[in-house]
């Protein structure tokens, strides 16, 4: 019993430990996503009407006037950020054939909510498409204690989507 | 037996009405922080930052470009007046290149307006080199990293990195910055380093006043059992 509840109490402390940092540098997870060979990345703008639609998107003004991007002819590749409670979270996102491919967390800063890196989390995303109003085409369910990380993530697909739309309309 | 709890939860209720009042008032703001924007309201209370110390535990770093600063403090970045990240470990330094401010940090290049208008954060992903040591700018206006494993010339439209053994350069160097500056500086990084829900939460539980107020409360709560036990006795005797 004293030694289950030893083991337990170490899996919470080494996976508090672990919780807070950069679990995958952003050029790795762009040389992951091209094979090692990363197009040379583009950018778009954050022209006025982008802007307001951005706006309605995340909840708030963008605080950038471009975005990079890496764009292989058949996806794209997106590192954005949002604030999840006090701290921005830095994801990156796969967008092929106007659908989410992929998603990692590779950046968090807080202190609660960092089970959002976890695949049951963000395979959630996978395949997902905005409908209507630039929302996604389905619910993604919160993990209790992290609703702010769950809602910053969603904001975050939202926005991948709607850049990658934009810059394919191009 | 009766008398003397009816004693004790009259006496012990006028004591604790008032920490009753108070507790389930603050308890409730606290479950609505969020809502109430509590988190993101800063105290501006001089005697309340200086009971919590909030104040940089080094002093400020900057770097000067055509008139214009970049300031570090504490873990907190500055830009001709205005906070432009949090959590940095260390600034770089910053250079003015073709109307545009280039500041460097924590593996990071920040381009800027002058109206600190943020255009573009660049990390490794946009291949800012790893160890970066300084910035500065050549003769030709180019932006010139020193880094870990060398020199770096970019052109930051397109995004171009060349390596080199090693490249002439000004480099942005820490200057001393002008009292002014730094006081109004160090009046907005105490006006946001402690939040409403912070001292509210602190008071909730009495670590306001340290341990001895912590110990203060879980009384009270001894109090709020008294009278939980005492009430329900005195109901259960009457009946």
């Amino acid at each position: 019993m004293i030694k289950n509840i030893l083991i337990f109490s170490l899996i919470l402390v080494s996976n508090f430990a672990y919780a807070k940092g950069v679990y995958l540098e952003p050029e790795q997870f762009i040389a992951q996503t091209f094979a090692n060979n990363p197009p040379k990345p583009d950018k778009i703008w954050i022209k006025k009407e982008l802007k307001e639609e951005i706006k309605n998107i995340l909840g708030h003004d963008i605080n950038v006037v471009r975005i990079r991007y890496w764009n292989d002819g058949s996806k794209t590749a997106w590192i954005l950020e949002e604030i999840g409670r006090d701290k921005p979270i830095t994801v990156g996102f796969v967008v092929k054939g106007q659908k989410i491919e992929q998603v990692n967390v590779l950046v968090f800063r807080e202190s609660r909510g960092w089970e959002v890196k976890y695949p049951f989390f963000t395979d959630q995303f996978k395949n997902s498409s905005l409908i209507e109003d630039n929302q996604l085409d389905r619910n993604i369910d919160g993990i209790s204690g992290a609703t702010l990380s769950v809602n910053a993530l969603t904001k975050l697909a939202r926005l991948a989507l709607y850049l990658d739309a934009q810059v394919n309309k191009q | 037996m009766f008398s003397l709890f009816q004693k004790l939860h009259k006496k012990f209720g006028v004591f604790s009405a008032l920490f009753v009042i108070f507790l389930a008032l603050s308890g409730i703001l606290l479950n609505h922080s969020q809502q109430l924007n509590l988190n993101s309201n800063y105290i501006q209370t001089e005697w309340l930052l200086d009971l919590y110390q909030i104040k940089p535990t080094s002093d400020p770093v900057g770097f000067n470009s055509s008139d214009v600063w970049s300031v570090q403090i504490g873990e907190r970045l500055y830009f001709n007046g205005n906070e432009i990240a949090k959590d940095v470990s260390e600034l770089k330094g910053l250079v003015h290149i073709d109307d545009m401010y280039v500041m460097a940090y924590d593996g990071q290049l920040t381009l800027l307006t002058s109206e600190a208008e943020i255009i573009e954060n660049m990390s490794g992903a946009a291949g800012v080199p790893a160890g970066m040591q300084a910035i500065g700018f050549d003769e030709q206006a180019n932006v010139v990293i020193k880094a870990a494993h060398g020199y770096y010339r970019v052109n930051l439209d397109e995004l171009e990195w060349k390596e080199f053994d090693y490249l002439d350069a000004t480099w942005s160097e820490p200057a001393l910055v002008p009292e002014n500056i730094k006081s109004s500086l160090l009046k907005k990084y105490r006006g946001s380093g402690l939040t409403t829900e912070r001292v509210l939460l602190d008071f909730h539980s009495g670590r306001i006043v340290g341990q001895w107020g912590v110990f203060f409360v879980d009384f009270i709560a001894i109090l709020f059992l008294v009278l939980a036990i005492t009430g329900v006795w005195l109901w259960w005797a009457r009946k």
